[in-house]
């Protein structure tokens, strides 16, 4: 059904096009990485019950290999050409299928994506040399240092973005990140992530609202879109708030600059800052969940965080409970508020639009539900093994290949934020729209810090 | 009452066309994303509505097509 026909048979009434929206089964990239996500991991499970490597296998990547001398590292692809190459075209299937059923052109899908996967064997590489984390070679800021240095200088057509898709590999990530995240985890340190992104989100919103609107006098729907954006979630949530409150386009675009340069910023000043105060990695994952605004630019700094310190997992898991789960929730919630005072308090003229409840679940980000089904479904699959059979064949056959995976995906994102961020196309904007914004960011890190170190720094240390 | 923004033929809700109104916005988000739900931009008014909007300046047009509320 097309939407004209499902908007023609609700009458003069249209139906919200979510509410019917089965299409969005296969058009909307959070459920492609769900779908994605939990299908590698079932395959990775039937995989293993029946005792092969294949996946172990074509899980590979050359971020462990401690080389030593450049040979040694070429000597690593030649013998593993074959599976590389295996390996390329089932992540060039899978995406570029999906992609194409969402509607990117295969024409320039391919090409990107050749590119990008090539380009993250380099970024593997550096990063498995034996001395890259004394020069804070960490792939994540390695991969995005070069993809801004490629973006910036080369002049790439702008038709290769098609497949730097940062969101959909972050949200394949993020599902199969699930799969080897405990879902008793989620129980028991859920509750506290909530309750400190809660704090954050309205904190946050509210000083970049307020501070706009009252002290610097801008327009009230600017600084909604600014406000929501540097509370939960960055652009996407700036996004969902511009529909809700009829903002301008040229809001959406002095969001999208401010996000970025903000979350950039703060990939690069989060973990060594972190590090200078000898933070816990769970206490510094938190904090990074709490104060970047975007999860690919999160998950870059926690990422840097976590390999820095030797205790990647810990501070992934500690920025994943404080940004997916404790603070994404909160997008649907802030779209339907601040929908509500629009048309309560903001609009004089007709717009036919009224404030519905459903909102929170049409602008939900679907692939968390991804993460909650991984999670529980491989917690279930693997309760039956002993800590031992867990640690000699569960770890090292299912669990460790998922994260290699995942790690693929991540380092697809990381670069893809490099490649497509061209400081040249990013707005001007004026000063007392940088200093709300500002303000709001410093309110942020500073909150976060204190509320992760603390009042729940207990909490996130023993995070394991 | 005038039909929704969804059927207007300034509405614009395809992914890759939001994608290029908006330079930097598949930096670190997505039109392709769920969050996005049925939020389109009016090219007349230069702003973000919803589908099931409306406005006295619905716009016919050739609007079959326009609206793609899957992307």
């Amino acid at each position: 059904m097309t939407t004209k026909e499902a908007w023609d048979e609700g009458g003069e009434e249209p139906r919200a096009p979510e509410a019917k929206g089965w299409k969005a089964l296969y058009l909307k990239e959070d459920w492609w990485a769900i779908w994605l996500g939990l299908g590698l991991m079932i395959v990775a499970v039937i995989l293993f019950s029946g005792g092969s490597t294949v996946l172990k296998s074509l899980a590979i990547n050359p971020g462990g290999l401690k080389w030593q001398t450049f040979g040694q590292l070429m000597g690593h692809f030649q013998a593993n050409a074959g599976t590389y190459l295996a390996q390329f075209i089932c992540w060039l299937v899978l995406f570029g299928v999906s992609a194409r059923i969402m509607g990117i052109k295969l024409s320039e899908f391919i090409p990107s994506f050749i590119v990008l996967y090539v380009l993250s064997m380099v970024m593997f590489g550096i990063a498995g040399w034996a001395n890259a984390a004394k020069f804070n070679l960490e792939a994540p800021l390695v991969a995005l240092v070069i993809g801004l240095i490629i973006a910036n200088v080369v002049p790439l057509p702008k038709w290769l973005d098609a497949g730097f898709r940062v969101e959909y590999f972050i949200k394949l990530g993020i599902v199969l990140l699930g799969a080897t995240f405990p879902i008793t985890l989620v129980l028991t340190a859920g509750p506290v992530a909530i309750a400190q992104a809660t704090i954050i989100s309205l904190v946050t919103c509210l000083v970049i609202f307020f501070v706009g609107t009252r002290v610097f006098g801008l327009d009230k729907r600017l600084c909604a879109v600014l406000g929501v954006g540097g509370a939960v979630c960055g652009v996407s949530a700036s996004m969902a708030i511009a529909a809700s409150v009829n903002a301008k386009k040229e809001h959406l675009y002095t969001s999208v600059t401010l996000v970025v340069v903000w979350a950039l910023v703060m990939i690069l000043f989060l973990p060594f800052v972190a590090r200078a105060m000898g933070l816990n990695a769970g206490v510094a994952g938190s904090w990074i969940g709490t104060s970047e605004f975007a999860d690919a630019a999160g998950f870059a700094a926690a990422s840097t965080y976590g390999k820095m310190v030797g205790n990647e997992d810990v501070a992934i898991k500690a920025f994943t409970l404080m940004k997916v789960i404790g603070r994404d929730l909160w997008i649907g919630i802030w779209s339907f508020v601040f929908a509500l005072i629009a048309t309560v308090m903001w609009e004089k003229a007709e717009t036919g639009r009224k404030p519905e409840a459903m909102e929170i679940w049409w602008r939900f980000p679907k692939f968390v539900i991804g993460f909650f089904v991984a999670s529980i479904l491989m917690t279930i699959i693997t309760s039956s093994y002993s800590a031992a059979d867990f640690n000699s064949q569960v770890r090292p056959n299912l669990i460790l290949p998922l994260v290699s995976l995942r790690t693929w995906a991540f380092i697809f994102c990381f670069l893809s934020i490099g490649l497509t961020t061209r400081f040249r196309e990013l707005k001007g904007v004026t000063a007392k729209t940088f200093t709300a914004f500002t303000l709001g960011v410093i309110v942020n890190v500073i909150l976060g810090y204190f509320l992760s170190v603390h009042v729940f720094g207990a909490y996130w240390s023993a995070l394991k | 009452m005038t039909p929704a923004c969804a059927r207007c033929r300034s509405f614009v809700a395809d992914a890759a066309a939001l994608e290029r109104a908006v330079p930097g916005l598949n930096i670190l988000s997505s039109a392709y994303g769920s969050v996005r739900a049925h939020t389109g931009l009016c090219e007349r008014h230069g702003t973000f509505v919803t589908a099931r909007q409306r406005c006295a300046e619905f716009d016919a047009g050739d609007a079959s097509g326009r609206a793609h509320p899957g992307t």
